[in-house]
């Protein structure tokens, strides 16, 4: 290989690098976003189980992840919700969640929660699209197996917390102050 | 006479492959049959088959039952919940006048006040907080009637979406196993197939004890001279797992492991029919490819059973020619409920195996008619199977009900009750209605449910025949007649419509539950958008004529069929019109199934998260009359045995009671043949604990705790199970009943707040849990039956009952066609209304 076809390779492995980096730090937030919102929510039973099995999808990512980084030349962060910190923050979160959950308050913040849970699940899933499509141009069978996978687990995600959204707001927004009623009954 | 206590299946009258079942007539009377003035066309409401049966009345009281001769569902037979049952309705305890809570005390008072309150409550919520700050809780045992009305008042009318039947913890994931499969609900197949089957797959279903008619029509193929093979997947040693020729002991919450083996097997042997699948069927591509990594090893070590045995049964279901499975609570209240159930309709369909005699599947029901719940709109669909995504639909609803398209709640699924009780526990939810149901006892973690129904903030309104363990928490009470004291019609599991008529008044001031509603809606002046009264319809028959309207053209097609029709004969099974007049045994003759995006209930959902599909990925792929194998990993419950939860716990029903024993509890026969809350341990467990038969043993969960004897049986190694029927309301050391005064007995006291994302049925089969042993039994046992899956390892005396529980059967020597010459006919001795 001549010095302009390394440097030229070198490039390119170094944007795929850059991407892989900015899905994973995607994911980290998405997970750790997910986790919280789990914690905080524990009395929402559904969305605490189901949210659950959409943090491990995430860290199943982040962990898929890595060893594409090294072949683009990219140490990939690391997920670190394992550390003593991330157990104490899910004890304060699930004594906050328990203060607040018999106030009609909880019902707003679930619906703030899940919202940004889904942006963050979104900016996640749209990586998956660079990642992978770039891949298909690289030649990169492997990468864009591992990318589509994480795709339609987070599209997943992305339905679970639309459908959540869909039976929550109409609670929260219509529920107390109301505008002028139609008439319904008399 | 036969002590149907001591024998709840009755005598055998087997019959051959494709034979006519023969009539058998079961009569229970508290007087001698010449002393019966009038006998009443019904049929039975204490468990899903509903039975035809004639009611016998004497001074205005019901005095006995029969089983009607003529009737598909039953030829004639009762089983001892329908033999005794009634007795409840002329119990002294029953709710004569409504009571209204004053000064903290339910004091009793009249209609008017009592209705003035709720309607007062309503208006004031509805106009401060708006109709969302209001649900209704109803049940699985109102007639169609009643359900349509309720449909039309509360989401039609107030146009609240949180509505929903307790039908959500026993039939819900059957609706979806059948939405998700088939397009729609709907019963495939009927219990005339049972006739026909060469092979019977019995998962999670306790037939002997939930449907135990159904059981005796089985037994008499067993014991006639071609019996087809019985496979049973049962943690617990049921009856039709004694007798199977194959059963699979599995671990509770493990279903699905199981099931992808079974396909994996089908599958990998070729034993498929792929002229079916191609034309038939979508997805079996994935479906292979994802039962490709379930070889039966896999399944074996989750399971707790021989990977042989998975192959065996793969065998015994590959090579049967007319093969019938069936489900009910084992996989509907276990672990990944919905993606079990619908691969049991995977395994008919794999093998081609439906709409043809002695083929196919039964998604059973739980409770008696919540197969009405589930049509008419109460429990969380919109009426007649219609799509609440479709708009067309909705549309089409709209302009039957005469009124906005708008106001027509259906931006999602109408609220389940589990999130209904989040939205009261917020304070969100302040007025709720509970109709003909005890949530203290029967929904998951009681205490929670114990806390969110007596908050001071919160209005509850009981409408019942008894002051249930919910009703003493209410704001309002509203006495109902029960079954016998109303008229009305209900549909069983295998869509046969029955009519029930009024034999006798409701005991003081109670009322039929369908005039309650349609007083309120007066009183709150429901109106379509022309000002029209809504429901247009005033009395039982005028409502089944409306909901004829609106189910017409749907799957659950009433239109063919009347009172008149109803009367005197058997029951009907729908799809019953103008091209079935007759009604219809079997759905999907044609095999065209209702999937298609324009006619589809339901455009599905993912299995794991509960999403919905959106309508316009539905008709991307739309599988137009095809139907659908949906595939799915099975994945560990959250809550697995750890060491400080050892075992597994699973509740549910034994054959005497029903529910929370609010009707059975009243009727001696059936109070004597299970009196009190049991634990079953495993006998090796057991001994392990030095736990001894009638020991009293304490049941812990991080939930709560239940105390109870001990009952070792051959229960699977490291599962428990107590019966969910044991609450308050009778707790001998207590007037009041309820925890802190009593000792704790309700299973749900134990059970987890966590349900099936898709159909958001409760889990009620795996929580982790231990056991300690409180004192000893002195000898004596658990009252636990000895006659069903509570059977002991060792011998203990056997369940039986006195003279009161010796039944008539009589059998027809000669069978011909249904109704010939036998009794409860027309011009027969019975009466219609009187």
């Amino acid at each position: 290989m001549s010095i302009v076809e390394r440097i030229s390779r070198q490039g390119r492995d170094e944007g795929m690098g850059r991407m892989l980096a900015t899905l994973v730090n995607s994911e980290i937030e998405l997970e750790d976003e997910l986790a919280k919102v789990r914690d905080r929510h524990k009395a929402d039973n559904e969305v605490h189980h189901v949210l659950g099995l959409c943090r491990h999808w995430s860290l199943e990512h982040i962990r898929a992840l890595q060893p594409h980084g090294e072949r683009y030349g990219r140490d990939l962060p690391q997920d670190d919700s394992s550390l003593p910190l991330g157990a104490l923050g899910e004890k304060v979160r699930q004594k906050s969640g328990e203060a607040l959950k018999r106030t009609p308050l909880s019902g707003a913040l679930l619906l703030r929660d899940l919202r940004r849970c889904c942006l963050l699940a979104q900016q996640a899933a749209l990586d998956c699209l660079i990642v992978r499509v770039g891949a298909h141009a690289l030649g990169d069978p492997a990468l864009m197996e591992t990318v589509a996978r994480c795709q339609e687990d987070t599209e997943r995600t992305i339905a679970f917390l639309k459908h959540q959204l869909k039976e929550e707001s109409p609670q929260v927004l219509a529920v107390g102050a109301r505008p002028a009623r139609t008439a319904r009954s008399g | 006479m036969t002590d149907r206590i001591a024998e709840p299946w009755g005598r055998r009258t087997p019959f051959e492959q494709g034979g006519d079942w023969p009539t058998r007539v079961d009569e229970f009377l508290t007087v001698p049959e010449e002393a019966v003035e009038r006998w009443v066309q019904s049929a039975c409401v204490l468990c899903s088959n509903c039975c035809g049966k004639d009611v016998a009345v004497k001074d205005g009281r019901i005095v006995g039952v029969r089983g009607r001769a003529v009737d598909r569902v039953n030829r004639g037979r009762l089983g001892p919940k329908g033999l005794f049952g009634w007795q409840a309705n002329n119990a002294h305890d029953r709710l004569t006048q409504p009571l209204l809570r004053r000064n903290g005390t339910l004091e009793p008072t009249d209609w008017q006040t009592a209705m003035g309150a709720v309607v007062e409550q309503s208006k004031r919520v509805l106009d401060t907080r708006g109709p969302l700050a209001m649900g209704f809780y109803n049940t699985g045992q109102l007639f169609l009637e009643e359900y349509y009305a309720l449909a039309m008042i509360a989401w039609g009318g107030l146009g609240t979406n949180n509505i929903d039947g307790n039908t959500r913890l026993c039939t819900a994931t059957a609706e979806w196993a059948l939405k998700l499969s088939f397009g729609c609900d709907g019963q495939p197949s009927s219990y005339r197939d049972v006739d026909f089957a060469d092979a019977l797959f019995l998962v999670g279903h306790n037939v002997a004890e939930t449907q135990t008619v159904l059981w005796m029509r089985m037994l008499d193929r067993l014991e006639g001279p071609d019996p087809p093979k019985l496979v049973v997947v049962d943690p617990r040693p049921s009856p039709a797992a004694r007798r199977a020729d194959l059963w699979l002991q599995v671990r509770n919450g493990t279903n699905l492991a199981l099931l992808n083996a079974i396909q994996h097997e089908l599958i990998r042997n070729g034993q498929i029919d792929e002229h079916f699948i191609d034309r038939h069927l979508v997805d079996f591509e994935v479906l292979t490819a994802l039962t490709d990594r379930w070889p039966p090893e896999r399944a074996a070590d989750i399971c707790g059973v021989e990977p042989d045995a998975i192959r065996a049964a793969a065998q015994v279901l590959g090579r049967s020619e007319r093969l019938l499975a069936t489900c009910l609570q084992g996989v509907y209240q276990s672990w990944q409920a919905s993606a079990a159930a619908v691969q049991v309709n995977n395994i008919v369909l794999l093998r081609g195996m439906i709409g043809k005699p002695g083929c196919g599947v039964l998604q059973m029901n739980g409770q008696p008619t919540s197969q009405n719940a589930r049509e008419c709109g109460a429990s969380g669909v919109p009426p007649g199977f219609r799509n609440w995504q479709n708009e067309a639909h909705m549309t089409d609803l709209a302009r039957l009900w005469n009124v906005d398209r708008i106001q027509l709640p259906t931006w999602s699924e109408p609220t389940h009750v589990m999130k209904q009780i989040r939205l009261m526990e917020q304070g969100n939810i302040s007025f709720w209605w509970v109709i003909c149901t005890n949530p203290a006892v029967s929904l998951p973690e009681l205490r929670r449910i114990r806390d969110v129904l007596s908050q001071e903030r919160l209005f509850l309104v009981v409408q019942d025949a008894f002051l249930t363990e919910t009703a003493q928490m209410a704001d309002v009470v509203l006495p109902a007649a029960m079954w016998g004291e109303k008229t009305g019609t209900y549909t069983n599991a295998d869509r046969t419509v029955h009519l029930s008529e009024k034999a006798i008044e409701p005991p003081g001031q109670a009322r039929a539950d369908l005039d309650i509603l349609l007083d309120y809606a007066r009183r709150m002046g429901v109106k379509d958008k022309d000002g029209r009264p809504l429901p247009p319809f005033d009395d039982p028959e005028s409502a089944f004529e409306a909901w004829k309207e609106c189910s017409k053209g749907r799957l659950c097609d009433y239109s063919g069929i009347t009172y008149d029709k109803l009367r005197g004969a058997s029951g009907i099974q729908w799809p019953c019109n103008a091209e079935h007049p007759e009604g219809t045994e079997r759905l999907y003759e044609d095999l065209h199934f209702w999937s298609s995006a324009a006619t589809a209930n339901d455009y599905g959902k993912d299995l794991l998260t509960g999403a919905v599909v959106e309508p316009a990925t539905y008709r991307s792929q739309d599988p137009a009359g095809r139907a659908i194998l949906r595939a799915a990993d099975y994945v560990p419950p959250p809550e697995q045995p750890s060491d400080d939860f050892p075992f597994t716990l699973g509740t549910g029903r034994t054959l005497y009671h029903w529910h929370t024993r609010t009707k059975t509890g009243r009727a001696p026969q059936l109070t004597q043949a299970a009196r009190d809350v049991w634990v079953e341990i495993s006998a090796p467990d057991a001994e392990r604990m030095s736990i001894e038969e009638g020991d009293t043993v304490a049941v812990e969960t991080p939930r709560g705790r239940v105390e109870a004897r001990a009952r070792l049986t051959d229960i699977k190694q490291g599962c428990i199970f107590v019966p969910f029927h044991y609450g308050y309301w009778d707790a001998p050391d207590s007037d009041r009943g309820g925890p802190g005064q009593s000792v704790p007995t309700a299973a749900n006291e134990l059970t987890i707040s966590m349900w099936d994302p898709a159909s958001r049925q409760p889990l009620f089969k795996t929580a982790a849990a231990r056991l300690s042993r409180l004192s000893g039994g002195n000898g004596q046992p658990s009252s636990a039956p000895t006659t069903t899956a509570s059977r002991p390892a060792q011998e203990v005396s056997g369940t039986a009952g006195d003279r009161h529980a010796e039944v008539t059967e009589t059998s027809e020597t000669h069978v011909g066609p249904a109704g010939n010459g036998s009794r409860g006919e027309p011009g027969g001795k019975v009466a219609g209304q009187a």
